[in-house]
């Protein structure tokens, strides 16, 4: 472990996978390629079906890629077995020895190591009491709850100390509370042990919170990587920008172009001033703005777009105003409640529509 | 508390409009059912503890049939030797299975022609089976000479191996195979991830499928008596030529006997029975 540590934990250069042939080939992996570097939290979000699971699933050696290559530090692992990579999961069902108690279940791969003996139970206590377990050391499986079986199965997959954790939707079978209870844990996991964890979830949320890094995946393909601030903020496209959170759409023709900001046209006339990021400057664009950096004022306030409420959405934290502007764009506007009183806007109500400053993005696509 | 909940219009108390549980009658035919068969067996129990020769009058009772079965050398020669087949059957029948079923899920091609033709010889007249045995075994015989019990083990683990083979694969089935691969995933061969993962879980089912196989074993009559030399009678066979010339009541003392070791066998398999246990 000592000495030069590789820049990367993880690569996946240019990964394809088809599934199935002729009429049911389904192209599950498409050109993909990430590098994982150690000691980082990377999330692999994306819908089900984006390809998340068959890409943890070549990490950790239980499918071969049609083309492309996985490494392991600078080690090319994709034709290596299984049980030779040191890189273990934690299963969506969690996957515990329904035969073996909870200690036996986090000696396990330990035992296969063929660790000495003292080593194992030592390292079994540890992990154990890493993840708050060690009064149920003796217990069997089907006797605690389902987020104590994910803390066995965390301690069971850390306990060979692997180069890396792979984490295949854990959380998906915990209720709200619980489940936000186990992000922080599985925060706190990541940073005591300082190994590298590929998270993947379809949970915006949860990747947001939790993440280092962020591979936004679609439908085989790899959207974006970014903190998770570049996703929210500066999303790559269309896809990014609605799956992650939420986000107005406006069609638009670019005017004049300042730096890395741009003047567009909309359709109804009104000229807005969009960040550029990737996308080229020019011609018809399509930009996004959040709806929490919609700003509703008076109506026919100066430097406002006039527009009508067409309806008016409590949810507890904020209301969701849905308007239609005078040029027949419709987006939606998120205002936070206020303390006392009712809602300001109303279905049926005129008001002046503003974006916050550099809240206007353009999109690539 | 409100009429949008259908739930609170229904009438108080567990009974539901459509009681599907409990259609009237149906009690009734089960307990008929369940009368007219055990009834038969019911006669042959009270007849082993009959003092008397025949069946025709009550003469009070009596153990001294199940004394004459015991002290028959022949009835403990063919009790022995019905004992030596089917445990020797039933081994090599639940290991035979027990790799069927493992190869039926755990490879992919030929998965449907494994189960097919593990499953055919269920439904195959056993009287087709012991004559291709028999053809079978007299080319042996003719070509090596040996006459010993050997025919009647094989021709038993052959007829037990289907039998073996259901509560195996139920058992397999009901197995994750994400836990075979987490076992990979920590590192243990594929060798290493049977012997300690899926072995271990799937015991009971093996050992449902070897009692069942040795039940069948020592009750089968036909295959038997085709298949054995002479001098080689197993218990069923015995009973068999016992029952051509008289019918004494050492027989109903002995089936008595058989009954009980069958049932005995058959509630351990209820209790190791896959389908019983299914959890989450």
């Amino acid at each position: 472990m000592a000495g030069k540590q590789p820049a990367t934990a993880i690569e996946a250069r240019g990964i394809s996978k088809v599934f199935g042939s002729g009429q049911n080939e389904t192209r599950a992996l498409d050109d993909v390629s990430m590098q994982i570097r150690p000691n980082e939290f990377f999330t692999l979000l994306g819908p089900s079906g984006c390809g998340k699971t068959t890409l943890l699933r070549m990490v950790a050696g239980f499918e071969v890629p049609n083309s492309g290559a996985v490494f392991l530090g600078d080690e090319d692992i994709t034709g290596t077995p299984p049980n030779r990579r040191p890189v273990n999961t934690v299963f969506q069902n969690h996957a515990l020895f329904p035969h073996l108690s909870v200690a036996r279940n986090v000696a396990f791969g330990l035992e296969m190591l063929g660790k000495p003996r003292k080593e194992i139970s030592d390292t079994v206590a540890r992990m154990l009491a890493l993840v708050r377990m060690e009064q149920f050391a003796n217990q069997a499986t089907n006797q605690i709850s389902k987020s104590q079986k994910l803390r066995v199965a965390l301690a069971r997959a850390l306990a060979p100390r692997p180069e890396a954790l792979l984490l295949d939707e854990p959380l998906i079978a915990l209720d709200h509370k619980l489940r936000k209870e186990m992000q922080l844990e599985l925060k706190r996991l990541q940073a005591e042990t300082g190994i590298a964890f590929v998270f993947a979830t379809q949970d915006q949320q949860e990747a947001l919170t939790m993440s280092d890094r962020i591979a936004v995946m679609n439908a085989g393909h790899m959207i974006q990587i970014g903190s998770p601030e570049d996703i929210y903020s500066r999303p790559s496209g269309r896809f990014v920008a609605s799956f992650i959170g939420e986000s107005n759409f406006f069609e638009g023709t670019v005017q004049s172009v300042k730096g890395d900001v741009a003047d567009i046209r909309m359709p109804s006339g009104h000229i807005v001033t969009a960040r550029l990021g990737a996308a080229k400057p020019e011609g018809s664009v399509t930009f996004a703005v959040r709806p929490e950096h919609v700003r509703l004022e008076q109506f026919g306030v100066a430097g406002t777009m006039p527009a009508k409420v067409t309806q008016a959405v409590y949810s507890g934290t904020d209301t969701h105003c849905h308007l239609e502007l005078d040029g027949g764009e419709r987006l939606v506007a998120r205002l936070q409640n206020a303390a006392s009183g009712g809602p300001a806007y109303d279905k049926g109500m005129r008001a002046g529509v503003r974006f916050d400053e550099g809240a206007a993005h353009v999109l690539a696509d | 508390m409100t009429d949008e909940h259908p739930a609170a219009a229904l009438p108080t108390g567990k009974r539901s409009i459509f009681p599907v549980k409990t259609i009237p009658g149906l009690s009734a035919v089960a307990v008929i059912s369940i009368a007219v068969l055990y009834a038969p067996v019911f006669a042959l129990v009270v007849h082993s503890f009959h003092a008397g020769d025949s069946g025709a009058l009550w003469q009070g009772f009596s153990l001294k049939w199940y004394v004459a079965a015991l002290e028959n050398r022949e009835v403990r020669e063919a009790f022995m030797r019905s004992l030596t087949v089917a445990a020797s059957a039933s081994a090599i029948a639940t290991v035979a299975a027990t790799m069927a079923a493992v190869a039926r899920t755990r490879t992919f091609p030929g998965r449907t022609a494994i189960h097919l033709l593990i499953n055919q010889p269920v439904m195959m007249p056993e009287i087709i089976m012991a004559a291709a045995l028999l053809i079978v075994f007299a080319s042996i015989k003719a070509a090596t000479g040996y006459a010993g019990l050997g025919y009647l083990i094989l021709a038993h683990a052959a007829f037990c191996v289907p039998v073996a083979y259901l509560p195996v694969r139920a058992r397999l089935e009901s197995i994750d195979l994400n836990l075979e691969m987490a076992a990979a995933d920590l590192y243990a061969t594929p060798w290493q991830a049977f012997r300690r993962i899926t072995l271990p879980l799937m015991a009971p089912g093996i050992a449902a499928g070897a009692i069942l196989a040795f039940v069948i074993s020592l009750d089968d009559v036909i295959i038997s008596e085709f298949v054995k030399a002479a001098g080689q009678d197993t218990l069923p066979t015995y009973m068999l030529g016992q029952l051509r010339q008289t019918v004494t009541p050492e027989i109903n003392a002995i089936s008595t006997a058989l009954i009980a070791l069958t049932a005995i066998l058959l509630c351990i398999f209820f209790v190791l029975s896959p389908t019983r246990e299914r959890k989450s």
